[in-house]
């Protein structure tokens, strides 16, 4: 196991959840030199619709036959509008938390998956994106 | 999938260009971003702008900035 198989699977993740990667590939994954694929990053903005970016950071570890998500973001942007993001921050206490609500606060939240973080983001956006605008 | 990797030079670059957009250092951002966070910059780019700053110091320096250590873990 090591970082460039995560980053395989994590490619035909995007494709499996209906997400259009936007950034180029030389850009979305890379492993840190001089870890031998033992630690890596995921940089990506993905498109859900034509409104609607899906944002992902992830810096991921190899720990024995897993990889461990030292550090996550996952942010729904709709019309260039940040409107929620869950982290995981090392410098941060707790490390683990949101940025839900209007005013974007940092507050508690529950570990996330990417995957539970895509399907969040198809249900808001559903909503959002059928919301009266103005009103 | 053609492999690529980063190390400190290759993250400075990305720093020079967040320092440029949002006209501070990384260093200033970073003491905000430790604070409460940084007004203007969006919040997915203040991760990964306090991430790379992080790990630049790391792999220059070989030092770890403001990370919060558990005590059971140190």
């Amino acid at each position: 196991m090591d970082v460039w198989t995560y980053f395989e699977q994590k490619e035909r993740q995007f494709k499996e959840l209906s997400m259009v990667p936007l950034t180029s590939a030389t850009a979305m994954f890379a492993e840190e030199e001089g870890t031998n694929g033992r630690r890596g990053r995921v940089v990506a903005e993905l498109m859900l619709t034509e409104r609607s970016r899906m944002f992902v950071h992830e810096v991921v570890v190899v720990v024995g036959e897993h990889i461990r998500r030292e550090e996550y973001a996952y942010y729904l942007v709709v019309d260039d509008e940040e409107v929620w993001g869950y982290d995981r921050d090392p410098s941060h206490s707790p490390s683990v938390h949101g940025h839900i609500g209007a005013d974007h606060a940092r507050q508690k939240a529950p570990r996330v998956t990417f995957k539970a973080a895509v399907q969040q983001a198809w249900n808001d956006i559903s909503a959002l994106e059928f919301e009266p605008r103005g009103e | 999938m053609e492999r690529y990797a980063y190390d400190a030079d290759s993250l400075a670059s990305a720093l020079v260009e967040f320092e440029g957009r949002y006209g501070c250092t990384s260093a200033d951002f970073y003491e905000g971003y430790l604070d409460d966070g940084v007004a203007d910059v969006p919040r997915f780019t203040q991760h990964l702008w306090a991430s790379f700053y992080r790990d630049h110091c790391r792999l220059r320096d070989g030092v770890e900035q403001g990370v919060l250590v558990p005590v059971f873990a140190r």
